[in-house]
């Protein structure tokens, strides 16, 4: 074993001390000055890359960025299980004050049917917003209207006892907001509103084995929002700026894939639904009637 | 500095509060991507943005793992989705000011010229090269861990390790 090919292995070695040598090594570095001089370097140049000094802006964007983070309160994931808890258990324990009241007398059918009202309010407006930031002219524009709402939707979504479903939609709402206010390439907005169609068929899904119309109602027209001016405008927009690089035209290519797929499922989803309750939806998407009807009036 | 109150599982990754991730991670992220890229501008943005992605996909942490390599991929991703949208690699500063212009004083001149000839080393280098030797030499993470940050081969990896300890050895001979 001669220097040169320990000298190669050392420069590829981790150089920490749980690394064993080969025995033929480490018997050549026990008796090599040359060699021992050289993992010597080798640590020092380590050492004095972990040594080099940062900007000082580093504490600051920190700092900001834990303050937004409390703001934004981006983490509806969990806060689900502890809102159908709290839902859950509410309801046992009003079971016998319900019939004080004929609004009271709803909620025994419907747990949620007060609260799920202003869910939808709120989010309807979160949608909407979402839709404002996209077609905002700049960044800079889009930063203004997210500072103007963002910690109101927040504290919005936090106040209610939502469903699981509205509480999960109203997170991605609010995460894709983040998303464009700090990026305003097409095709990275195309995802992340495609990722909000996504959630929206799937919460689609829920509603209709539930037979539940007002729900299908709301979601179908979200999806139909979600997909015209967030999702079709960006891949226009995406698909207008000239020749793309082929990893991104891939991802383009992959996007309308499951745009494909998510308007297969929701025309499945809108088969057996009352025409007329769902007319400017299925127009909006482009949908046929369904089979079992004529044509809408 | 903690978090509202919204309940104490809100923000967990990996079973450990979110902001707890941030303070424990944001240098070394920041770390990296400032050497990367040699812009304090684009490194305050691309931490942020790995850890928004991180908080976006906090449930694809497996615990156990090492934290901080995955916010290392995270980082890696971030900044190679940033320089596709420029679709140019940044270029080498050349007057040095990778090395003088964003820090603070270093200290003692010595210490202070041997900073600058080696971050100007290392922003020379390619850039899979410099990922690799900061990786390692920087965050500590292993030769695996590096290889999954960077989708390489563990023994690409230490190739390219060897490439950079090579070449930074060379440039700064009789420094060390």
């Amino acid at each position: 074993m001669d220097c040169p090919k320990v000298q190669e292995w050392l420069l590829q070695s981790d150089l920490s001390d749980a690394e064993a040598a080969p025995a033929e090594i480490a018997a050549h570095l026990a008796g090599c000055q040359a060699c021992q001089r050289f993992t010597e370097r080798l640590r020092r140049l380590e050492t004095a890359v972990r040594e080099m000094p940062i900007p000082d802006g580093a504490d600051a964007g920190r700092e900001a960025f834990l303050g937004r983070l409390g703001r934004l309160n981006l983490a509806p994931r969990s806060r689900r299980i502890v809102r159908w808890r709290r839902v859950a258990g509410w309801v046992a324990a009003a079971a016998a004050a319900v019939l004080l009241a004929a609004g009271l007398g709803l909620l025994l059918v419907y747990p949620g049917g007060v609260k799920t009202a202003e869910a939808s309010e709120v989010l309807d407006r979160l949608v909407d917003w979402n839709i404002e930031l996209a077609e905002a002219r700049s960044l800079d524009d889009r930063g203004r209207l997210y500072a103007a709402a963002a910690e109101k939707f927040d504290r919005q979504t936090r106040q209610g006892n939502w469903s699981a479903e509205d509480s999960e939609l109203a997170g991605r709402l609010l995460e894709n907001g983040v998303r464009l206010v700090r990026d305003d390439d097409p095709l990275a907005e195309a995802e992340g509103f495609t990722d909000l169609a996504t959630v929206l068929v799937r919460h689609m899904g829920a509603a209709a084995s539930k037979h539940d119309e007002r729900a299908m109602q709301r979601l179908t027209r979200y999806y139909a929002h979600v997909m015209q001016r967030g999702v079709n405008a960006k891949v226009e927009r995406f698909a207008s700026g000239g020749n793309a690089a082929a990893d991104r035209a891939r991802k383009l290519e992959k996007l309308l894939s499951r745009h494909a797929e998510l308007r297969e499922q929701v025309k499945q989803f809108l088969e057996d639904e009352p025409d007329a309750s769902f007319k400017d939806v299925r127009r909006a998407l482009d949908l046929p009637p369904p089979r079992h009807r004529g044509k809408d009036k | 500095m903690s978090l509202p109150d919204t309940g104490a599982e809100n923000n967990l990754c990996g079973g450990i509060p979110f902001a707890d991730v941030v303070e424990r991670h944001w240098k070394a992220v920041y770390r990296l991507v400032y050497r990367l890229t040699g812009s304090a501008h684009d490194a305050d943005d691309l931490t942020q943005e790995t850890f928004l992605r991180a908080l976006g996909r906090r449930d694809t942490f497996r615990s156990g793992t090492n934290m901080r390599a995955w916010l290392m991929t995270i980082a890696s991703n971030a900044l190679f989705d940033l320089q596709r949208r420029r679709k140019t690699a940044r270029p080498v500063p050349l007057d040095g000011d990778l090395a003088q212009g964003d820090g603070p004083e270093a200290g003692p001149a010595e210490q202070a010229e041997l900073n600058g000839l080696l971050a100007d080393a290392i922003a020379r280098l390619p850039q899979t090269q410099r990922a690799v030797f900061l990786l390692r030499s920087q965050e500590g993470l292993s030769f695996r861990e590096i290889a999954g940050a960077l989708d390489l081969t563990e023994e690409t990896a230490r190739w390219h390790m060897l490439q950079a300890r090579r070449q930074l050895l060379a440039q700064l001979d009789g420094q060390l």
